[in-house]
């Protein structure tokens, strides 16, 4: 829903809560010029902010020391089952003007930095129903090995959407009470930020120098999450793909390898070195 | 006095294997890659046959209708520094050792791959 359908909305159902005071008022004013009025909404059915989206751009210049050069992206998932990604078109709309998003063939997007549309409080919407999609940060240092990522890469994408661009569903509440404390929110013992893979994973493992660490399972598929809630989690369709990060564990640094064992990849041998470090 | 330090070692020896902890899969107690491919094989191995060697494991089913089996043992053992009195109250913790058994089963329930995994954290 637009930021315009929002406002008249709002307006109806505040009519309908006060509904004298609302009459009263009309009675009191003259006539106003009929206005023309865009409705946005049945274009485009649901949307994401774009003022969040481009603090989440200001997140990662603020954090870039993780990963000096890494380049930021948003990227979109389905969230329900069913969902048809094909033909999927973003737009971020404002009052007076409207910018196209280009999809990569991953879905994948740079977000255009357009001042009128952060003033006119613009949204990105989709061609989807509302809830049809899940948003990540998506934060890559080029000429990264195939199947791996970098764990500096995975400590900003964090900082990015829990800090900035909250498109993550579950974690705005507690992320935006602790920045406004001036906390590093992915620092914390007790933040469980869940990554998607690229593919469904069958073993994840870190590795800087001679020493590794091969996830245990308690890390993979969101089995730390409570049954309860699965349904409601953003990747709850693609458990296969999720995993957890020690991203407080300054022992790893930020250039430790995060290698991907995926589900249809053949057997590989296993880590040549257990990790033996000692819990803090 | 080499008798005392005798009694007193064995003393903490025994004190030391007494509180350690056990818990999970005892199947999998002493697991390694070698001896898991003695007993599951790729493309052919089965669930009912896994289940049968090893017993029931915690599963995590998908949508794809691969599902991944896990098999944990969980050893923990007080440090020894723990049961020497006096010390032990300045020096407490212990060491704790998972070992798990992840095994990929594809869509019609064939085993895929397996993995052994293992952990060492002092606590």
């Amino acid at each position: 829903m637009t930021r315009l359908m929002r406002t008249r909305l709002g307006t109806l159902a505040a009519c309908a809560v006060g509904v004298v005071p609302c009459i009263a008022t009309a009675a009191a004013q003259a006539p106003a010029p009929v206005q023309q009025i865009e409705v946005k909404a049945l274009a485009h059915p649901d949307s994401k902010a774009y003022q969040k989206l481009v603090e989440g751009t200001r997140v990662f210049d603020r954090y870039r020391h993780f990963a000096p050069q890494a380049t930021l992206r948003f990227k979109v998932h389905a969230r329900k089952a069913g969902v048809d990604m094909h033909g999927l078109k973003l737009k971020i709309v404002g009052d007076s003007t409207s910018l196209p998003v280009t999809l990569d063939s991953e879905l994948r997007f740079e977000l255009p930095i357009d001042q009128t549309l952060i003033t006119e409080n613009a949204d990105v919407s989709y061609n989807r129903p509302k809830g049809a999609l899940s948003w990540r940060p998506d934060v890559r240092t080029p000429d990264t090995a195939p199947n791996t990522r970098r764990l500096g890469d995975l400590r900003l994408e964090c900082r990015v959407d829990v800090m900035g661009a909250h498109v993550a569903n579950g974690h705005a509440p507690l992320s935006i009470v602790m920045e406004k404390l001036s906390v590093d929110v992915c620092n914390r013992d007790d933040l469980y930020y869940h990554f998607y893979a690229d593919r469904p994973i069958f073993n994840v493992t870190l590795t800087y120098g001679n020493r590794t660490l091969e996830l245990m399972s308690d890390k993979l598929y969101g089995n730390d999450a409570p049954r309860l809630l699965l349904s409601s989690m953003d990747w709850n369709i693609v458990r296969d793909q999720i995993y957890l990060m020690p991203l407080n564990d300054v022992s790893w640094p930020d250039d430790t390898v995060v290698s991907f064992e995926y589900m249809d990849d053949p057997a590989a041998p296993p880590a040549t070195s257990q990790d033996r470090r000692e819990a803090p | 006095m080499n008798r005392t330090i005798t009694r007193f070692a064995a003393l903490v020896s025994v004190a030391t294997l007494a509180a350690c902890v056990s818990q999970g899969d005892l199947a999998i107690n002493d697991i390694d890659q070698q001896k898991a491919a003695a007993l599951l094989h790729p493309g052919i191995s089965t669930k009912a046959e896994v289940e049968r060697a090893l017993g029931t494991a915690k599963t995590n089913q998908f949508s794809s209708g691969y599902e991944v089996w896990t098999y944990r043992y969980t050893q923990v053992t007080p440090k020894a520094t723990s049961s020497v009195p006096v010390l032990g109250l300045a020096v407490q913790g212990s060491n704790q050792r998972i070992r798990e058994l992840a095994i990929l089963f594809d869509e019609k329930g064939i085993v895929k791959k397996f993995r052994v995994r293992e952990q060492a954290n002092a606590q």
